[in-house]
Protein backbone atom coordinates (compact mmCIF):
# COMPACT_ATOMS: atom_id res chain seq x y z
CA UNK A 1 0.00 0.00 0.00
CA UNK A 2 1.06 3.19 -0.68
CA UNK A 3 1.90 5.69 1.85
CA UNK A 4 0.14 8.54 0.03
CA UNK A 5 -3.72 8.81 0.63
CA UNK A 6 -4.62 11.66 -2.17
CA UNK A 7 -1.79 13.27 -4.56
CA UNK A 8 -2.99 16.10 -6.69
CA UNK A 9 -0.55 17.35 -9.42
CA UNK A 10 -1.33 20.37 -11.72
CA UNK A 11 -5.16 20.69 -11.26
CA UNK A 12 -6.76 23.13 -13.33
CA UNK A 13 -10.29 23.58 -13.39
CA UNK A 14 -13.22 26.01 -14.64
CA UNK A 15 -16.85 25.12 -14.69
CA UNK A 16 -18.28 24.87 -18.23
CA UNK A 17 -21.10 27.00 -17.38
CA UNK A 18 -18.82 30.21 -16.19
CA UNK A 19 -16.01 31.40 -18.15
CA UNK A 20 -13.53 31.54 -15.11
CA UNK A 21 -10.55 29.43 -14.12
CA UNK A 22 -11.13 28.12 -10.90
CA UNK A 23 -7.89 26.66 -10.00
CA UNK A 24 -4.91 27.07 -11.43
CA UNK A 25 -2.11 23.89 -11.28
CA UNK A 26 -2.38 23.21 -7.82
CA UNK A 27 0.11 20.33 -6.46
CA UNK A 28 -1.34 18.60 -3.19
CA UNK A 29 0.25 15.80 -1.39
CA UNK A 30 -1.66 14.05 1.49
CA UNK A 31 0.09 11.39 3.38
CA UNK A 32 -1.55 8.44 4.18
CA UNK A 33 -3.03 8.62 7.66
CA UNK A 34 -2.42 12.07 8.02
CA UNK A 35 -4.90 15.08 8.95
CA UNK A 36 -4.82 18.25 6.46
CA UNK A 37 -6.56 21.38 6.39
CA UNK A 38 -7.37 23.36 3.20
CA UNK A 39 -7.50 26.78 4.20
CA UNK A 40 -7.99 29.97 2.23
CA UNK A 41 -10.35 32.51 1.76
CA UNK A 42 -14.11 31.90 0.45
CA UNK A 43 -13.84 31.30 -3.56
CA UNK A 44 -9.88 30.16 -3.06
CA UNK A 45 -11.31 27.13 -4.64
CA UNK A 46 -11.35 24.63 -1.51
CA UNK A 47 -14.59 23.34 -1.94
CA UNK A 48 -13.93 22.54 -5.99
CA UNK A 49 -10.50 20.85 -5.00
CA UNK A 50 -12.50 18.67 -2.77
CA UNK A 51 -15.12 17.40 -4.98
CA UNK A 52 -12.78 17.00 -7.52
CA UNK A 53 -10.63 14.21 -5.12
CA UNK A 54 -14.63 12.94 -5.04
CA UNK A 55 -15.12 12.55 -8.71
CA UNK A 56 -18.15 14.93 -8.75
CA UNK A 57 -16.64 16.86 -11.84
CA UNK A 58 -14.44 15.33 -14.83
CA UNK A 59 -10.30 15.70 -14.02
CA UNK A 60 -9.38 18.78 -17.12
CA UNK A 61 -6.81 17.08 -19.61
CA UNK A 62 -3.25 17.56 -18.16
CA UNK A 63 -4.41 17.71 -14.61
CA UNK A 64 -3.86 14.61 -12.19
CA UNK A 65 -5.69 13.52 -9.01
CA UNK A 66 -5.16 10.06 -7.73
CA UNK A 67 -7.53 8.82 -4.77
CA UNK A 68 -6.05 5.82 -2.70
CA UNK A 69 -3.76 5.17 -5.75
CA UNK A 70 -5.90 4.70 -8.13
CA UNK A 71 -6.31 8.23 -10.63
CA UNK A 72 -9.56 10.04 -10.84
CA UNK A 73 -9.71 10.36 -14.64
CA UNK A 74 -9.15 7.32 -15.49
CA UNK A 75 -11.82 5.69 -13.78
CA UNK A 76 -15.29 4.55 -15.49
CA UNK A 77 -18.55 5.47 -13.60
CA UNK A 78 -18.32 1.96 -12.10
CA UNK A 79 -15.05 2.21 -11.03
CA UNK A 80 -15.61 5.33 -9.33
CA UNK A 81 -18.39 4.14 -7.15
CA UNK A 82 -16.14 1.55 -6.03
CA UNK A 83 -13.33 4.26 -5.08
CA UNK A 84 -16.53 5.98 -3.27
CA UNK A 85 -17.14 3.12 -1.18
CA UNK A 86 -13.15 4.09 0.58
CA UNK A 87 -14.43 7.59 1.05
CA UNK A 88 -16.74 9.68 3.34
CA UNK A 89 -17.16 13.14 3.00
CA UNK A 90 -19.45 15.99 4.88
CA UNK A 91 -21.07 18.50 2.48
CA UNK A 92 -21.12 22.24 3.39
CA UNK A 93 -24.54 22.33 3.05
CA UNK A 94 -25.32 19.00 5.23
CA UNK A 95 -27.10 17.86 2.06
CA UNK A 96 -29.41 15.10 4.63
CA UNK A 97 -31.72 13.54 3.04
CA UNK A 98 -35.09 15.16 4.29
CA UNK A 99 -37.57 12.63 3.71
CA UNK A 100 -36.27 10.55 6.41
CA UNK A 101 -35.53 10.22 10.16
CA UNK A 102 -32.26 11.38 11.41
CA UNK A 103 -31.58 7.49 12.21
CA UNK A 104 -32.24 6.79 8.72
CA UNK A 105 -30.21 9.41 7.34
CA UNK A 106 -27.09 7.53 9.20
CA UNK A 107 -28.29 4.05 7.98
CA UNK A 108 -28.57 5.03 4.74
CA UNK A 109 -24.59 4.16 3.32
CA UNK A 110 -25.09 1.16 5.10
CA UNK A 111 -28.68 -0.08 3.90
CA UNK A 112 -27.15 0.44 0.73
CA UNK A 113 -24.16 -1.43 0.26
CA UNK A 114 -23.87 -3.76 3.09
CA UNK A 115 -25.78 -7.35 3.32
CA UNK A 116 -26.17 -6.61 7.74
CA UNK A 117 -29.37 -7.49 9.48
CA UNK A 118 -31.75 -4.74 10.12
CA UNK A 119 -30.74 -4.61 14.23
CA UNK A 120 -27.07 -4.34 13.52
CA UNK A 121 -27.76 -1.42 11.39
CA UNK A 122 -29.62 0.19 13.78
CA UNK A 123 -26.79 -0.42 16.28
CA UNK A 124 -24.15 1.26 14.50
CA UNK A 125 -26.26 4.11 13.29
CA UNK A 126 -27.22 4.63 17.25
CA UNK A 127 -23.52 4.38 17.86
CA UNK A 128 -22.39 6.88 14.87
CA UNK A 129 -24.84 9.39 16.48
CA UNK A 130 -24.14 8.35 19.47
CA UNK A 131 -20.14 9.89 19.06
CA UNK A 132 -21.55 12.85 17.51
CA UNK A 133 -24.03 13.53 20.74
CA UNK A 134 -27.51 13.22 19.09
CA UNK A 135 -28.76 9.49 19.74
CA UNK A 136 -31.42 11.44 21.38
CA UNK A 137 -32.49 12.75 18.00
CA UNK A 138 -32.55 9.07 16.18
CA UNK A 139 -36.22 9.40 15.40
CA UNK A 140 -36.62 13.14 14.45
CA UNK A 141 -35.98 14.51 11.07
CA UNK A 142 -33.57 16.70 9.86
CA UNK A 143 -36.10 19.66 9.67
CA UNK A 144 -36.98 19.47 13.01
CA UNK A 145 -32.93 20.03 14.48
CA UNK A 146 -30.75 22.96 14.71
CA UNK A 147 -27.88 24.18 11.48
CA UNK A 148 -25.20 22.92 13.71
CA UNK A 149 -27.06 19.66 14.71
CA UNK A 150 -27.76 18.93 10.98
CA UNK A 151 -24.16 18.92 10.46
CA UNK A 152 -23.03 16.68 13.09
CA UNK A 153 -26.02 14.24 12.06
CA UNK A 154 -24.14 14.92 8.38
CA UNK A 155 -20.67 14.39 10.34
CA UNK A 156 -22.59 11.11 12.19
CA UNK A 157 -23.57 9.71 8.05
CA UNK A 158 -20.05 10.35 7.03
CA UNK A 159 -18.18 8.10 8.78
CA UNK A 160 -21.16 5.45 8.92
CA UNK A 161 -18.88 3.22 6.65
CA UNK A 162 -15.53 3.73 8.54
CA UNK A 163 -14.08 5.32 5.26
CA UNK A 164 -10.40 5.08 4.38
CA UNK A 165 -10.51 8.91 3.39
CA UNK A 166 -12.57 11.16 5.04
CA UNK A 167 -13.37 14.71 3.50
CA UNK A 168 -14.73 17.58 5.96
CA UNK A 169 -15.84 20.49 3.86
CA UNK A 170 -16.39 23.51 7.08
CA UNK A 171 -17.33 20.79 10.05
CA UNK A 172 -16.77 23.39 12.78
CA UNK A 173 -19.16 26.09 10.82
CA UNK A 174 -22.10 26.59 12.56
CA UNK A 175 -21.53 24.66 15.88
CA UNK A 176 -21.46 26.35 19.68
CA UNK A 177 -18.03 25.92 21.35
CA UNK A 178 -18.59 22.94 23.57
CA UNK A 179 -19.30 21.03 20.06
CA UNK A 180 -16.65 22.00 18.33
CA UNK A 181 -14.01 20.78 20.92
CA UNK A 182 -16.19 17.31 20.85
CA UNK A 183 -15.98 17.32 16.93
CA UNK A 184 -12.60 18.48 16.33
CA UNK A 185 -11.46 15.59 18.93
CA UNK A 186 -13.79 13.57 17.25
CA UNK A 187 -12.57 13.83 14.00
CA UNK A 188 -8.46 13.29 15.60
CA UNK A 189 -9.62 10.00 16.93
CA UNK A 190 -11.37 8.58 14.04
CA UNK A 191 -8.45 9.18 12.27
CA UNK A 192 -6.25 7.61 14.96
CA UNK A 193 -8.73 4.90 15.58
CA UNK A 194 -9.49 3.80 12.04
CA UNK A 195 -6.63 4.68 10.56
CA UNK A 196 -8.34 6.46 8.58
CA UNK A 197 -6.82 9.70 6.43
CA UNK A 198 -8.76 13.33 6.70
CA UNK A 199 -9.08 16.57 4.72
CA UNK A 200 -10.34 19.52 6.57
CA UNK A 201 -11.48 22.50 5.18
CA UNK A 202 -12.03 25.20 7.81
CA UNK A 203 -11.38 29.04 8.21
CA UNK A 204 -11.22 28.21 12.09
CA UNK A 205 -7.05 28.12 12.76
CA UNK A 206 -7.03 27.66 16.16
CA UNK A 207 -9.05 24.53 16.27
CA UNK A 208 -7.43 23.50 13.33
CA UNK A 209 -3.86 23.95 14.13
CA UNK A 210 -4.24 21.86 17.11
CA UNK A 211 -5.25 18.40 15.52
CA UNK A 212 -3.88 18.84 11.85
CA UNK A 213 -0.50 17.55 10.60
CA UNK A 214 -0.47 19.91 7.73
CA UNK A 215 -1.85 23.13 6.16
CA UNK A 216 -2.14 23.92 2.30
CA UNK A 217 -3.05 27.30 1.85
CA UNK A 218 -5.12 28.75 -0.65
CA UNK A 219 -5.70 31.64 -2.30
CA UNK A 220 -7.46 32.64 -5.85
CA UNK A 221 -7.46 29.16 -6.95
CA UNK A 222 -3.53 28.59 -6.25
CA UNK A 223 -1.60 26.77 -2.89
CA UNK A 224 0.28 30.23 -1.92
CA UNK A 225 1.73 28.29 0.82
CA UNK A 226 1.94 24.81 2.83
CA UNK A 227 3.18 23.43 5.76
CA UNK A 228 3.28 21.99 9.52
CA UNK A 229 1.13 24.36 11.77
CA UNK A 230 4.35 25.30 13.43
CA UNK A 231 6.13 26.48 10.29
CA UNK A 232 2.94 28.04 9.47
CA UNK A 233 2.53 29.97 12.25
CA UNK A 234 6.45 31.06 11.70
CA UNK A 235 5.95 31.63 8.08
CA UNK A 236 7.12 35.06 7.75
CA UNK A 237 5.01 35.56 4.73
CA UNK A 238 2.81 38.76 4.76
CA UNK A 239 0.13 36.48 3.27
CA UNK A 240 0.66 33.62 5.48
CA UNK A 241 1.20 35.93 8.60
CA UNK A 242 -2.18 38.29 7.53
CA UNK A 243 -4.28 34.94 7.00
CA UNK A 244 -3.31 33.20 10.03
CA UNK A 245 -4.13 36.57 12.48
CA UNK A 246 -7.07 37.38 10.86
CA UNK A 247 -5.79 41.21 10.04
CA UNK A 248 -7.58 43.39 8.54
CA UNK A 249 -4.78 45.13 6.89
CA UNK A 250 -2.50 43.18 4.51
CA UNK A 251 -1.65 41.77 1.55
CA UNK A 252 -4.79 40.02 1.28
CA UNK A 253 -8.05 41.90 -0.52
CA UNK A 254 -11.30 42.05 1.16
CA UNK A 255 -13.04 43.41 -1.75
CA UNK A 256 -13.69 41.11 -5.19
CA UNK A 257 -12.06 42.82 -7.61
CA UNK A 258 -14.04 44.95 -9.67
CA UNK A 259 -14.12 48.09 -11.60
CA UNK A 260 -13.46 51.74 -9.51
CA UNK A 261 -15.65 52.68 -6.65
CA UNK A 262 -15.82 56.36 -7.22
CA UNK A 263 -16.63 55.67 -10.91
CA UNK A 264 -19.45 53.53 -9.67
CA UNK A 265 -21.00 55.90 -7.83
CA UNK A 266 -20.39 58.71 -10.48
CA UNK A 267 -19.03 60.63 -8.63
CA UNK A 268 -18.07 64.11 -10.49
CA UNK A 269 -14.02 63.76 -10.42
CA UNK A 270 -13.81 59.79 -11.00
CA UNK A 271 -11.65 59.54 -13.65
CA UNK B 1 -37.73 56.92 -13.87
CA UNK B 2 -34.33 54.75 -13.34
CA UNK B 3 -34.76 52.39 -15.93
CA UNK B 4 -31.57 52.16 -17.74
CA UNK B 5 -29.29 53.98 -15.09
CA UNK B 6 -27.94 50.68 -12.73
CA UNK B 7 -26.46 48.36 -14.85
CA UNK B 8 -23.50 48.13 -12.21
CA UNK B 9 -26.17 46.33 -10.21
CA UNK B 10 -26.81 43.85 -12.54
CA UNK B 11 -29.99 44.55 -14.36
CA UNK B 12 -29.52 43.72 -17.68
CA UNK B 13 -30.29 46.25 -20.70
CA UNK B 14 -32.16 45.10 -23.55
CA UNK B 15 -29.80 45.45 -26.64
CA UNK B 16 -30.67 47.02 -30.08
CA UNK B 17 -29.58 46.42 -33.56
CA UNK B 18 -30.70 43.58 -35.79
CA UNK B 19 -28.07 40.90 -34.58
CA UNK B 20 -29.62 40.93 -31.04
CA UNK B 21 -32.99 40.93 -32.64
CA UNK B 22 -32.13 37.67 -35.08
CA UNK B 23 -30.50 35.95 -31.37
CA UNK B 24 -33.75 36.89 -30.17
CA UNK B 25 -36.29 35.00 -32.49
CA UNK B 26 -33.67 32.24 -32.92
CA UNK B 27 -33.35 31.98 -28.80
CA UNK B 28 -36.17 30.05 -28.65
CA UNK B 29 -35.82 27.60 -31.19
CA UNK B 30 -32.48 26.71 -29.83
CA UNK B 31 -33.72 26.57 -26.55
CA UNK B 32 -37.10 23.92 -27.41
CA UNK B 33 -34.34 22.23 -29.59
CA UNK B 34 -32.17 21.66 -26.03
CA UNK B 35 -34.95 20.69 -24.26
CA UNK B 36 -36.05 18.18 -26.20
CA UNK B 37 -32.17 16.38 -26.77
CA UNK B 38 -31.79 16.61 -23.02
CA UNK B 39 -35.34 15.07 -22.64
CA UNK B 40 -34.56 12.19 -24.83
CA UNK B 41 -31.26 11.46 -22.89
CA UNK B 42 -33.15 11.94 -19.45
CA UNK B 43 -35.72 8.96 -20.65
CA UNK B 44 -32.89 6.93 -21.89
CA UNK B 45 -31.14 7.08 -18.76
CA UNK B 46 -34.27 6.19 -16.60
CA UNK B 47 -35.49 3.36 -18.37
CA UNK B 48 -31.72 2.19 -18.59
CA UNK B 49 -31.90 2.10 -14.80
CA UNK B 50 -35.56 0.99 -14.32
CA UNK B 51 -34.39 -3.18 -14.49
CA UNK B 52 -31.64 -2.23 -11.31
CA UNK B 53 -35.02 -0.60 -9.68
CA UNK B 54 -37.58 -3.14 -10.31
CA UNK B 55 -35.29 -5.49 -7.96
CA UNK B 56 -36.30 -3.52 -4.86
CA UNK B 57 -39.82 -3.21 -5.46
CA UNK B 58 -40.33 -1.75 -2.12
CA UNK B 59 -39.05 1.64 -3.27
CA UNK B 60 -41.23 1.36 -6.15
CA UNK B 61 -44.05 0.62 -3.79
CA UNK B 62 -43.42 3.49 -1.36
CA UNK B 63 -43.80 5.31 -4.38
CA UNK B 64 -46.63 4.26 -5.19
CA UNK B 65 -48.53 4.84 -2.34
CA UNK B 66 -46.87 8.42 -2.22
CA UNK B 67 -48.02 9.80 -5.31
CA UNK B 68 -51.71 7.72 -5.08
CA UNK B 69 -52.79 8.94 -1.47
CA UNK B 70 -51.89 12.08 -3.05
CA UNK B 71 -54.38 12.39 -6.41
CA UNK B 72 -56.97 9.36 -4.78
CA UNK B 73 -59.36 12.31 -2.50
CA UNK B 74 -59.41 14.33 -5.64
CA UNK B 75 -59.85 11.56 -8.05
CA UNK B 76 -62.76 10.31 -6.01
CA UNK B 77 -64.25 14.19 -5.51
CA UNK B 78 -63.52 14.65 -9.47
CA UNK B 79 -64.84 11.72 -10.00
CA UNK B 80 -68.25 11.54 -8.30
CA UNK B 81 -69.08 15.37 -9.61
CA UNK B 82 -67.93 14.50 -13.40
CA UNK B 83 -70.42 11.41 -13.21
CA UNK B 84 -73.04 13.56 -11.53
CA UNK B 85 -72.85 16.32 -14.34
CA UNK B 86 -72.23 13.68 -17.36
CA UNK B 87 -75.02 11.90 -16.32
CA UNK B 88 -77.52 14.92 -15.84
CA UNK B 89 -76.43 16.25 -19.42
CA UNK B 90 -76.80 12.75 -21.17
CA UNK B 91 -80.28 12.91 -19.56
CA UNK B 92 -81.15 15.88 -20.88
CA UNK B 93 -79.88 15.18 -24.48
CA UNK B 94 -81.03 11.92 -24.46
CA UNK B 95 -84.49 12.77 -23.35
CA UNK B 96 -85.43 14.86 -26.21
CA UNK B 97 -85.20 12.13 -28.95
CA UNK B 98 -86.80 9.83 -26.16
CA UNK B 99 -83.71 7.47 -25.46
CA UNK B 100 -82.71 7.90 -21.89
CA UNK B 101 -82.55 4.07 -21.60
CA UNK B 102 -79.12 4.58 -23.44
CA UNK B 103 -78.38 6.97 -20.92
CA UNK B 104 -75.51 4.33 -18.62
CA UNK B 105 -74.43 3.39 -22.09
CA UNK B 106 -73.57 6.31 -23.41
CA UNK B 107 -72.40 7.65 -19.86
CA UNK B 108 -69.81 4.41 -19.77
CA UNK B 109 -68.38 4.97 -23.23
CA UNK B 110 -67.66 8.47 -23.08
CA UNK B 111 -65.78 8.04 -19.68
CA UNK B 112 -63.64 4.79 -20.36
CA UNK B 113 -63.22 6.07 -23.63
CA UNK B 114 -62.65 9.87 -23.24
CA UNK B 115 -63.20 11.42 -20.20
CA UNK B 116 -61.81 8.92 -17.42
CA UNK B 117 -58.36 8.84 -18.46
CA UNK B 118 -57.92 12.67 -19.80
CA UNK B 119 -59.55 13.85 -16.36
CA UNK B 120 -57.55 11.01 -14.57
CA UNK B 121 -54.43 12.74 -15.99
CA UNK B 122 -54.94 15.99 -15.87
CA UNK B 123 -55.55 15.79 -12.00
CA UNK B 124 -52.84 13.29 -11.71
CA UNK B 125 -50.41 16.05 -12.86
CA UNK B 126 -52.46 18.81 -10.73
CA UNK B 127 -51.68 16.74 -7.65
CA UNK B 128 -48.60 14.12 -7.88
CA UNK B 129 -46.42 15.17 -10.68
CA UNK B 130 -45.95 18.80 -9.56
CA UNK B 131 -45.06 17.17 -5.76
CA UNK B 132 -42.54 15.02 -7.89
CA UNK B 133 -40.93 18.33 -9.52
CA UNK B 134 -40.87 20.11 -6.08
CA UNK B 135 -39.49 17.24 -4.19
CA UNK B 136 -36.91 16.22 -6.69
CA UNK B 137 -35.85 19.99 -7.18
CA UNK B 138 -35.36 20.87 -3.62
CA UNK B 139 -33.13 17.30 -3.53
CA UNK B 140 -31.55 18.50 -6.06
CA UNK B 141 -31.00 21.94 -4.97
CA UNK B 142 -30.35 20.86 -1.71
CA UNK B 143 -27.58 18.86 -2.73
CA UNK B 144 -29.05 15.31 -1.57
CA UNK B 145 -28.40 13.84 -5.15
CA UNK B 146 -24.60 15.11 -4.60
CA UNK B 147 -24.24 13.31 -1.47
CA UNK B 148 -25.72 9.82 -3.04
CA UNK B 149 -23.48 9.70 -5.81
CA UNK B 150 -20.70 10.41 -2.83
CA UNK B 151 -21.71 7.53 -1.53
CA UNK B 152 -21.77 5.51 -4.02
CA UNK B 153 -25.16 5.18 -4.92
CA UNK B 154 -26.79 6.08 -8.50
CA UNK B 155 -29.36 8.72 -7.40
CA UNK B 156 -31.30 8.21 -10.77
CA UNK B 157 -31.93 4.47 -9.49
CA UNK B 158 -32.61 5.06 -6.23
CA UNK B 159 -34.54 8.09 -6.42
CA UNK B 160 -35.98 8.42 -10.06
CA UNK B 161 -36.96 5.29 -11.76
CA UNK B 162 -38.64 4.27 -8.94
CA UNK B 163 -41.05 7.45 -9.07
CA UNK B 164 -41.20 6.81 -12.92
CA UNK B 165 -42.04 3.16 -12.75
CA UNK B 166 -44.66 4.43 -9.78
CA UNK B 167 -46.12 6.95 -11.97
CA UNK B 168 -46.95 4.60 -14.74
CA UNK B 169 -48.23 2.22 -12.36
CA UNK B 170 -50.37 4.36 -10.41
CA UNK B 171 -52.91 6.63 -13.15
CA UNK B 172 -53.78 3.66 -14.51
CA UNK B 173 -55.05 2.40 -11.23
CA UNK B 174 -56.32 6.28 -10.00
CA UNK B 175 -58.29 6.25 -13.60
CA UNK B 176 -60.17 2.99 -13.00
CA UNK B 177 -61.08 4.80 -9.22
CA UNK B 178 -62.27 7.53 -11.21
CA UNK B 179 -64.27 5.67 -13.52
CA UNK B 180 -65.88 3.33 -10.91
CA UNK B 181 -66.79 6.78 -8.67
CA UNK B 182 -68.60 8.25 -11.81
CA UNK B 183 -70.35 5.47 -12.90
CA UNK B 184 -71.56 5.57 -9.20
CA UNK B 185 -72.03 9.46 -9.56
CA UNK B 186 -74.45 8.64 -12.97
CA UNK B 187 -76.45 6.15 -10.95
CA UNK B 188 -76.98 8.41 -7.90
CA UNK B 189 -78.84 11.43 -10.53
CA UNK B 190 -79.99 8.95 -13.04
CA UNK B 191 -81.63 6.36 -11.00
CA UNK B 192 -81.59 7.52 -7.47
CA UNK B 193 -82.63 11.12 -8.42
CA UNK B 194 -84.70 10.95 -11.42
CA UNK B 195 -85.97 7.73 -11.33
CA UNK B 196 -84.60 6.13 -14.67
CA UNK B 197 -85.11 1.94 -14.39
CA UNK B 198 -82.18 0.44 -12.69
CA UNK B 199 -82.70 -2.68 -15.31
CA UNK B 200 -82.46 -0.43 -18.14
CA UNK B 201 -79.22 1.34 -16.78
CA UNK B 202 -77.43 -1.37 -16.07
CA UNK B 203 -78.48 -4.00 -18.86
CA UNK B 204 -78.16 -1.08 -21.94
CA UNK B 205 -74.82 -0.13 -20.31
CA UNK B 206 -73.81 -4.08 -20.54
CA UNK B 207 -74.96 -4.43 -23.98
CA UNK B 208 -73.48 -1.53 -25.92
CA UNK B 209 -69.99 -1.22 -23.64
CA UNK B 210 -66.96 -3.65 -24.91
CA UNK B 211 -64.21 -4.25 -22.16
CA UNK B 212 -61.81 -4.80 -25.19
CA UNK B 213 -62.52 -1.62 -27.08
CA UNK B 214 -63.79 0.82 -24.96
CA UNK B 215 -62.25 -0.02 -21.44
CA UNK B 216 -59.10 -1.12 -22.89
CA UNK B 217 -58.40 2.29 -25.10
CA UNK B 218 -59.26 4.09 -22.09
CA UNK B 219 -56.65 1.83 -20.22
CA UNK B 220 -53.86 1.96 -22.40
CA UNK B 221 -54.56 5.81 -22.93
CA UNK B 222 -53.92 6.01 -18.64
CA UNK B 223 -50.49 4.10 -19.26
CA UNK B 224 -49.27 6.28 -21.60
CA UNK B 225 -50.30 9.56 -19.74
CA UNK B 226 -48.75 7.92 -16.73
CA UNK B 227 -45.75 7.45 -18.24
CA UNK B 228 -45.17 10.62 -20.57
CA UNK B 229 -46.51 12.65 -17.44
CA UNK B 230 -43.78 11.13 -15.05
CA UNK B 231 -40.84 11.43 -17.30
CA UNK B 232 -41.91 15.34 -17.59
CA UNK B 233 -42.28 15.85 -13.78
CA UNK B 234 -38.78 13.84 -13.52
CA UNK B 235 -37.07 16.00 -15.86
CA UNK B 236 -38.20 19.17 -14.96
CA UNK B 237 -37.43 18.70 -11.35
CA UNK B 238 -34.02 17.09 -12.06
CA UNK B 239 -33.14 19.88 -14.55
CA UNK B 240 -34.41 22.76 -12.49
CA UNK B 241 -31.86 25.16 -11.04
CA UNK B 242 -31.03 25.46 -7.89
CA UNK B 243 -32.94 28.28 -6.87
CA UNK B 244 -36.45 28.47 -5.13
CA UNK B 245 -37.60 30.62 -8.53
CA UNK B 246 -36.42 27.59 -10.34
CA UNK B 247 -37.66 24.96 -8.28
CA UNK B 248 -41.49 26.84 -8.54
CA UNK B 249 -40.77 27.35 -12.17
CA UNK B 250 -40.12 23.81 -12.89
CA UNK B 251 -42.67 22.57 -11.21
CA UNK B 252 -45.15 25.40 -13.57
CA UNK B 253 -43.28 23.93 -16.43
CA UNK B 254 -44.68 20.43 -15.47
CA UNK B 255 -48.43 21.29 -15.48
CA UNK B 256 -47.50 23.29 -18.52
CA UNK B 257 -45.95 20.76 -20.48
CA UNK B 258 -47.69 17.65 -19.17
CA UNK B 259 -51.32 18.74 -19.66
CA UNK B 260 -50.35 20.00 -23.00
CA UNK B 261 -48.79 16.83 -24.05
CA UNK B 262 -51.39 14.66 -22.44
CA UNK B 263 -54.36 16.47 -24.84
CA UNK B 264 -52.12 16.48 -27.71
CA UNK B 265 -51.32 12.45 -27.31
CA UNK B 266 -54.84 11.76 -26.52
CA UNK B 267 -56.01 12.84 -29.75
CA UNK B 268 -53.01 11.29 -31.89
CA UNK B 269 -54.26 7.54 -29.77
CA UNK B 270 -57.65 8.29 -30.47
CA UNK B 271 -56.44 9.02 -34.29
CA UNK B 272 -54.36 6.01 -34.31
CA UNK B 273 -57.13 3.33 -33.05
CA UNK B 274 -59.72 5.03 -34.96
CA UNK B 275 -58.29 4.47 -38.27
Amino acid sequence: MSDTAVEIKNLRFSYPSRNVQILHGIDIHVPRGAIVALMGGSGSGKTTTVRLITGQYPIPAGSSVVVDGEPIERLDLAGLYRLRLRLGMLFQNPALFTDLPVGENVAFPLREHSQLPDATIRDLALMKLHAVGLRAAAARYPSELSGGQQRRVALARAIAFDPKILLYDEPFAGLDPVSLTIIAKLIKELNEHLGSTSIIITHDVEQTFEIVDLVYLMWQGKVIASGTPAEMRASADPIVSQFIHGSADGPLPFHLPGSDYRRDLRLADAP
Amino acid sequence: MNEGRDSSLGRSRRRKGVIPAIRRLGWPLVEKTYFLGTFARFCWMIAARVPGCLKRPRLVWVQVYHLGTLSLPIIIVAGLFIGLVIGLQFHTILDRYGQTQVVGAAVAIALFRELGPVFAGLLFIGCSCTAVTASIGLKRSSEQFAAMEVMAVDPLEREIAPRFVAGALCLPLLTVILLAVAITGTYAIVVLQIGMDEGFFWGNMQRFTKFFGDFTEGLLKSVVFGVMSSAIALYHGYSARPTAEGVARATTNTVVYASLTLLGLDFVITSLLAS
